[in-house]
């Protein structure tokens, strides 16, 4: 069972581990980024950064799509942090995905800012407003207790 | 659930509340803290939380910026009470611990103590242990 989908440049670091983690009940974090399964480095601080009790698989976007479409994460309750809002866009269209929460994502050139820690593209916000016309639930949150924002109301 | 309590020489304990606050928010909107200032006593602080815990059915949790400080010797005078206890040495895993563990109501100052002590490593290009063992579903 899903029971989380977050957008974060960050993927897994001390505001998800600790606060996501165990506000959703998460048993099993999957890290869907094709960048990081070939960055050892990387790959190692994510670990470091594991809650402890939880299984964590790091996957790429392909490879995780095919996984969550298999059947063998439905005996998990599943948190999936993804990095970009392209790649929850890739998830949420071929694996069945109707809801995203909007962590961080970095400012640049091209963003526009959308809320607190949410940057977006034009590209991306083209992508969010695509989620939302299929009936997606498109929220952002930094912290489980802060309160929710749907990105219909504010893009 | 418990009340916890930081209590540091100058402004750690409200930058560690700061801190802590952009990890979990709101859950550590019932955390309180002590900043003793130049030129005051800590005697006065702890007079007045005598009184609060004497009173009070609630536990109270003290977290000390240092063993053997002034803050933590005036406060360990609490002791005489069967409701407090004090930690020393404060750090962000010990907090975060106690804050998590207390919004469901199952405080663990123990597992605090031994993630505040696990938090505390070195690491460099030497020891660094590339982990390469991948988990699948």
């Amino acid at each position: 069972m899903l029971v989380g989908l977050r957008v974060d440049h960050r993927l897994l670091h001390g505001q998800v581990a600790f606060s996501w983690t165990s506000a959703l009940g998460a048993d099993c974090i999957l890290i869907a980024n094709t960048a990081v399964t070939n960055d050892n480095l990387r790959k190692t601080a994510i670990k470091m950064a594991k809650p402890a009790g939880t299984k964590l698989v790091i996957k790429n976007i392909e490879d995780s799509i095919k996984a969550l479409n298999s059947g063998v994460t439905d005996k998990y309750k599943l948190f999936i942090i993804v990095e970009s809002v392209k790649d929850a866009y890739e998830l949420m269209t071929k694996a069945d995905i109707h809801s995203v929460t909007l962590g961080g994502t970095k400012a640049t050139n091209e963003t526009k800012n959308i809320s607190k820690a949410v940057n977006l593209t034009d590209e991306e916000i083209s992508l969010v407003k695509e989620l939302i016309e299929r009936g997606d639930e498109v929220e952002i949150r930094m912290v489980p207790t802060d309160k929710k924002m749907l990105a219909k109301n504010v893009l | 659930m418990a009340k916890i309590i930081l209590a540091s020489h100058g402004g750690l304990s409200s930058g560690m509340l700061d801190s802590v606050k952009m990890i979990v928010g709101e859950l550590a909107a019932d955390v309180e803290t002590y900043s003793l200032l130049p030129g005051r006593n800590p005697n006065e602080y702890v007079n007045e939380l005598k009184e609060r815990i004497s009173t009070s059915l609630e536990e109270f949790i003290i977290v000390c910026d240092i063993k053997g400080g002034s803050v933590y010797n005036a406060l360990i005078q609490l002791l005489d009470m069967d409701n407090v206890e004090i930690i020393s040495g404060m750090n962000m895993n010990i907090i975060l611990e106690l804050v998590i563990k207390n919004s469901s109501g199952c405080i663990d100052v123990d597992n605090a103590l031994k993630e505040g002590k696990e938090g505390i490593q070195l690491k460099n290009k030497d020891n660094i242990v590339v982990n390469t063992e991948d988990e699948d579903f």
